[in-house]
């Protein structure tokens, strides 16, 4: 008897919910975002929104693919108005199942290069993450690096730090090659590079980073913005660490160096679809842009923003112009490639 | 008088094995009926049905002129008005002595619950625990605690599932009457399982011998020893030896103990081979004649001894002796019988 | 055991076939067929991750049951100094996830953190002049998952050490047997059963771990289903990696069986029991106490202090602001999913009692598979699955009105609570059943015939008897839940956050000491229920004896 009022009582709460769904639905301006990029980082600039226009932003965060994956599942009726990525692979993923939608504005395109966004405005860049090489500047005399295919020379045997292949800037970064150089090549120089490792792969990019500090290797492939982020801690430790370390930029007689984005999207499903675009377009002004940018150690994907002064003591280097819609379609080559490789 | 519990041709099967086959028994209103037989012999299992915790494959359940199961349908034990005393007794550890007893008086208001409470409590002599847990008590007070939870909501009829087969000898028989005095006091019809000829025999108005599921006999406690119906009632009952005889031209049975006049020799003609059951009290020696048998043990039993020896056709006869008989001694057995007995055919 | 048909039969098959949905879209997803990318893992990565697998789960194994079952030996049996203390001190790492201990040696050990630098400073040697054991490495997985994990063995082997009556040593003796052998030939054996229970719990722990042997670049399976999924972008390759897993998982469910099942012993100790151990002689008792406080200190005051440290050295300045409504968000959620946990869990055992039918009883069985299986590959099928009743739900809701298409089941808290009671119904499972067993059925007989129905014998007889291991049953899925991350990772609706998400995410952008605060946080909030567990378990042994 019980059980039975028990599913009586579940189905009378799901015909109040259906009913309740129906009519809640005028309330404050809001707009809903999905982010793979961390809450500390993204949040404050989505509080700058709401202060500057009144209008109420709901994140949450995880994994691109996770949150992908949730997009597919909620279909039509999905809550997301937006999508932000740290890699333009996963926007072009997104893209590719349909679940993204084009966002016609001038604004938008004026403000970011045709490179950092997608062909057919489904997804624009907001900001630029560059993967140089970084060496210890006690040990290694930047004229003998060049580009990234150089890592895997002789003299640089045991002495290179990458981290895993499990990791989407590697992923990106190898898909890149491959959208230059070709599979084959790019295979011989994984093997080459997997051949010159000082370890195996562990720890993220800030590890690879204080390894070449500590001497466990003298050359690493990361992202500037973690470099950035040792020397902004504000401790010691790391402070002491960061400062050993050299940026050299590579391939900037060729292609230029490997960069990535993060983005954004409009999703298919958006109720808010204006409320999204403002948005958009608040994150491609030109003081969003530097502040952004330079609360994450990135560069703005806007021209003639200045960047943060650390990051203009590296210098001012060739971007690969690769247009990213590239390293989503080559990401699962890339990523046998390494598991050939045996790219742990 | 009237009849409270009333079983007719029950069987019942448990994974294709037949545990009991052809059950009919009465018990009537007020009287204490027992169930004798070896473990395993389908008594349980019986109590279990008439319960209503497992369902007959054939046969009539009536309590109290309901019927409560039949091949068809079964009422659930909540609603059949029985209580029961299990052979662990099956306290609730984590509710008090009076809690327990209370439990099943949920139909009642609180006067009527803590009147009957008090009743019983006094019944049973334990109003000084009443605020006691289970675990607190005596083996003894469990075992009343137990019967006064039964009893409480004044079921049609109460059933004893062994009750004190755990409880050591020397309790038992104190044990017992104490249980039959609280039964008689509330004027209780119970069905009582055992396997203690002792115990049975001190309660019962009405009783049975169960074997290999089915009931041998059914009938007033004496008539089992007077008149058994079957020679496993007496093989069980284990008070007489059972002789190979042979039907004289004059319808009685001999053997080299004598002859003896049957009960039921209409069912025999002359020359059938038969047992006959004869008290061990009947048999006695007679210096005179020929010797028949061999003595093979002699026991002290408390001022006389009981002797097992063998006939020469190889049956044994346990008798009672003034004196020790040393093993191998040869003696002459007769049998006196003052009323006629019964035979048995042998298959 | 009664002949009317129970309506909560009806509600198991209601609630197996929603938390079976899911199981049933990642089955979907297994069958559609990925033969290229198979041929690709096989030839390149497959062998890696499982070999990695199962050493891991050999080695995690062969830790916890030597130091599982040695401290329980001593804590048991024997007086030393500081016992009392370390007999719950004992089970405290048990409040520590194990990616955090992870993180907190790695933060210490790791070439460039403070014990190699200071090392390097002193003796003024660079990196390569010297050897120093590399925490992030497969040694390294297993010390932490051993030291987080042994707790499961200790305190089952604990418990049943203590319930061996004081006779079994009296006879040994009286046989002639030497007091040393006691422990191999009769206490041991004894506690096969429980060892295994506790074993099992870790066993499958290890195998769905993720944050360590992500972090520590251990290529496990659960690394190949994130790997293929993200990297390949193929959830079919990933769910059907995820099915070996399973299989696995079925395996040691099998073993455990297989352990438990030839030995049915009935420990349970007659009455008298004397409590006084006695004590360990001379050096032996500093040897024991030494053993012990290493473990502890291992397993839960380094890492407590490593926290501590890193978080000092943190930049987050209002860590009270930040963290203290993540904190209480936590909090009311596991506790909602526990207590959910704990219900669903005592429907099924219910069911399991009262149901003779074999389906009913594989079915409850398959429903703890959950456990074993890796949060994050449980939240994809939420996922998909709650994607399908909400395509459901909306169907119908147009007939209703004409509001754009919304969620029900997907994006809020029934689909993160879903996930979270799928994946530990095990856990709540396990002391329920036990519990239940001991529950004669008489009890339920005496009670029905007293004229009380099934749902009144369960209000008044199961509940009160079940009510402690309840509490159990709860404290443990609490303590599970807030360490819980990858479901919740990918479940959590709109502006919520758990402590151990802020911690991961911290983490993973490699802010080791501000994800520290949010860490100290959990293992501040999950040293009370492990404690509280210890009590309750010491407690009923009391009762026992």
């Amino acid at each position: 008897m019980q059980s039975f009022r028990l599913i009586k009582t579940t189905f009378f709460l799901v015909a109040t919910g259906v009913l309740l769904g129906g009519c809640a639905e005028v309330a404050d301006p809001e707009v809903n975002v999905y982010s793979s990029r961390k809450e500390a980082l993204i949040k404050p600039v989505l509080d700058k929104f709401t202060a500057a226009t009144g209008i109420k932003v709901n994140l949450v965060t995880g994994k691109d693919d996770a949150l992908i994956e949730r997009l597919k599942a909620e279909g039509a009726a999905s809550p997301a108005d937006v999508l932000i990525t740290v890699d333009a692979g996963r926007l072009y993923r997104a893209k590719s199942y349909g679940l993204t939608q084009a966002v016609e504005s001038d604004a938008l395109q004026t403000a970011i290069p045709a490179a950092f966004r997608d062909p057919e405005n489904h997804w624009f860049g907001l900001s630029l993450r560059a993967r140089p090489i970084m060496y210890a500047k006690n040990r290694v005399n930047p004229n003998d690096l060049q580009n990234y295919a150089s890592l895997t020379d002789e003299q640089w045997f045991g002495k290179v730090c990458i981290r895993s292949s499990e990791n989407i800037y590697n992923q990106s970064l190898v898909a890149s090659m491959v959208a230059s150089l070709g599979t084959e090549a790019v295979a011989n120089w994984a093997a080459g590079l997997v051949n010159n490792f000082a370890r195996k792969p562990v720890g993220g990019d800030r590890d690879q980073i204080k390894a070449v500090a500590a001497g466990q290797c003298d050359v690493a492939v990361a992202n500037t913005y973690y470099l950035f982020g040792m020397l902004q801690s504000g401790d010691p430790e790391q402070l002491a660490a960061a400062e050993q370390i050299g940026v050299f930029w590579p391939n900037q007689n060729d292609r230029g160096t490997h960069v990535n984005v993060s983005g954004i999207a409009v999703t298919k499903a958006a109720k808010n679809k204006e409320h999204a675009q403002q948005l958009l377009e608040f994150l491609a002004q030109d003081d969003t842009q530097s502040w952004y940018a330079n609360v994450n150690g990135e560069y703005p994907v806007k021209a003639g923003i200045e960047a943060h002064p650390l990051l203009i003591k590296w210098g001012g280097f060739k971007k690969d112009a690769l247009n990213l819609s590239k390293l989503g379609e080559l990401n699962s080559e890339a990523v046998k490639i390494m598991d050939r490789a045996g790219w742990p | 008088m009237t009849t409270t519990l009333k079983l007719n041709s029950i069987a019942f099967t448990y994974e294709h094995q037949p545990v009991l086959n052809d059950i009919s028994l009465t018990v009537k209103t007020g009287q204490i009926a027992c169930l004798l037989g070896p473990s395993g012999c389908g008594k349980s299992t019986l109590l279990r049905l008439i319960a209503g915790f497992e369902k007959p494959q054939a046969g009539e359940i009536y309590i109290a002129d309901h019927l409560v199961a039949n091949q068809q349908q079964a009422t659930s034990p909540q609603n059949r008005q029985v209580g029961m005393l299990f052979q662990d007794l099956a306290l609730f550890p984590h509710l008090t002595v009076a809690e327990n007893i209370t439990f099943g008086l949920h139909k009642l208001n609180k006067n009527k619950q803590q009147q009957r409470v008090d009743e019983l409590l006094e019944l049973c002599c334990l109003q000084a625990f009443s605020s006691r847990y289970p675990h607190q008590l005596s083996g003894g007070q469990c075992q009343r605690v137990a019967l006064a939870r039964a009893m409480a909501p004044r079921p049609k009829l109460i059933l004893l599932d062994e009750p004190f087969s755990s409880v050591e000898t020397g309790l038992q028989s104190q044990l017992v009457h104490e249980v039959k005095t609280m039964l008689q006091a509330d004027n209780s019809t119970a069905l009582w399982v055992t396997h203690s000829l002792d115990e049975a025999f001190a309660v019962a108005d009405q009783m049975g011998v169960m074997l290999g599921g089915q009931l041998l006999q059914w009938s007033k406690p004496n008539k089992l020893y007077e008149n058994p119906e079957h020679p496993d009632v007496i093989r069980f009952l284990n008070h007489a030896n059972l002789i190979s005889c042979q039907i004289n031209e004059n319808g009685q049975s001999e053997s080299s103990l004598g002859q003896f006049e049957l009960e039921n020799h209409q069912q025999f003609k002359h020359g059938d081979q038969v047992k006959t059951g004869i008290n061990k009290r009947s048999i006695y020696i007679n210096e005179s004649e020929a010797f028949n048998a061999t003595v093979i043990n002699s026991v002290y039993q408390g001022g006389q001894y009981l002797v097992v020896a063998t006939l020469s056709n190889g049956d044994a006869v346990e008798f009672f002796n003034q004196d020790n008989i040393e093993t191998g001694h040869r003696i002459c057995l007769k049998a006196r019988v003052n009323q006629p007995i019964k035979s048995f055919k042998t298959n | 055991m009664n002949q009317q048909p129970h309506h909560s039969h009806k509600l198991i098959w209601l609630l197996a076939l929603f938390f079976g949905l899911p199981f049933f879209a990642l089955l979907l997803k297994l069958l559609t067929p990925e033969a290229a990318i198979w041929l690709h893992l096989i030839d390149t990565v497959l062998p890696t991750y499982l070999t990695q697998s199962l050493l891991l789960l050999f080695w995690v194994a062969w830790g916890t049951l030597i130091i599982g079952v040695s401290t329980a030996w001593l804590i048991a049996s024997y007086s030393f100094p500081g016992h009392r203390y370390y007999q719950w001190l004992l089970i405290l790492p048990m409040s520590m996830p194990a990616y955090i201990v992870a993180y907190a040696f790695t933060w210490w050990l790791d070439v460039a953190g403070p014990l190699q630098s200071a090392l390097r400073a002193m003796s003024g040697w660079s990196f390569n002049d010297y050897y120093f054991p590399n925490i992030r490495s497969f040694g390294g997985a297993v010390l932490v998952l051993t030291l987080v994990l042994y707790p499961y063995v200790y305190l089952l082997a604990r418990a049943s050490f203590q319930q061996q009556s004081k006779r079994l040593l009296e006879a040994h003796q009286l046989s002639g047997g030497k007091p040393k052998t006691f422990f191999y030939r009769i206490a041991l054996p004894l506690a096969r059963p429980a060892i295994f229970g506790g074993l099992a719990l870790v066993m499958m722990e290890t195998l769905a771990d993720y944050g360590t042997v992500q972090y520590f670049g251990v290529n496990t399976l659960t690394t190949g289903i994130l790997k293929t999924w993200f990297g390949l972008a193929s959830l079919s390759g990933a769910a059907q990696i995820a099915c070996i897993l399973l299989v696995m998982v079925i395996l040691i469910m099998l073993l455990e069986k297989v352990w438990r099942g030839q030995s049915k012993y009935d420990v349970a100790n007659s009455s008298i029991q004397s409590h006084v151990k006695p004590a360990l002689s001379g050096h032996k008792r500093w040897l024991a106490s030494f053993w012990c406080l290493s473990i502890i200190t291992l397993g839960f005051f380094l890492p407590l202090l490593l926290l501590f440290i890193m978080a000092l050295k943190s930049q987050i300045s209002n860590w009270w602001h930040e963290f203290f409504a993540v904190t209480i968000d936590t909090l009311w959620v596991a506790g909602l999913a526990a207590l959910l946990t704990v219900t669903t869990a005592l429907l099924l055992m219910y069911v399991k009692r009262s149901s003779q039918q074999r389906s009913l009883h594989r079915l409850i069985q398959a429903m703890s598979l959950g456990y074993a299986i890796p949060g994050l590959v449980i939240a994809v099928g939420v996922t998909i699955a709650f994607g399908w009743l909400d395509q459901v739900y909306n169907w119908i809701r147009t007939y209703f009105s004409d509001a754009p298409a919304a969620l029900l089941f997907n994006g809020g808290f029934l689909a993160l609570i879903t996930a979270y009671v799928m994946r530990f119904l095990a856990v709540a499972i396990q002391p329920l059943d036990a519990a239940y067993q001991s529950i004669k059925t008489n009890l339920d007989e005496a009670s029905l015939l007293t004229g009380k129905n099934n749902a009144q014998t369960f209000r008044h007889i199961h509940l009160p008897l079940l009510k402690s291991s309840m509490w159990t049953a709860m404290l443990l899925v609490f303590v599970d839940l807030l360490k819980e991350l990858p479901a919740t990772l990918v479940l959590r609706p709109f502006n919520f956050n758990t402590l151990a998400v802020k911690a991961y995410e911290l983490a993973s952008d490699e802010r080791l000491a501000d994800a520290a605060i949010p860490a100290l946080s959990i293992v501040a909030v999950g040293v009370i229920p492990v404690l509280l567990l210890n009590q309750r378990i010491n407690a009923a042994h009391d009762n026992n004896a």
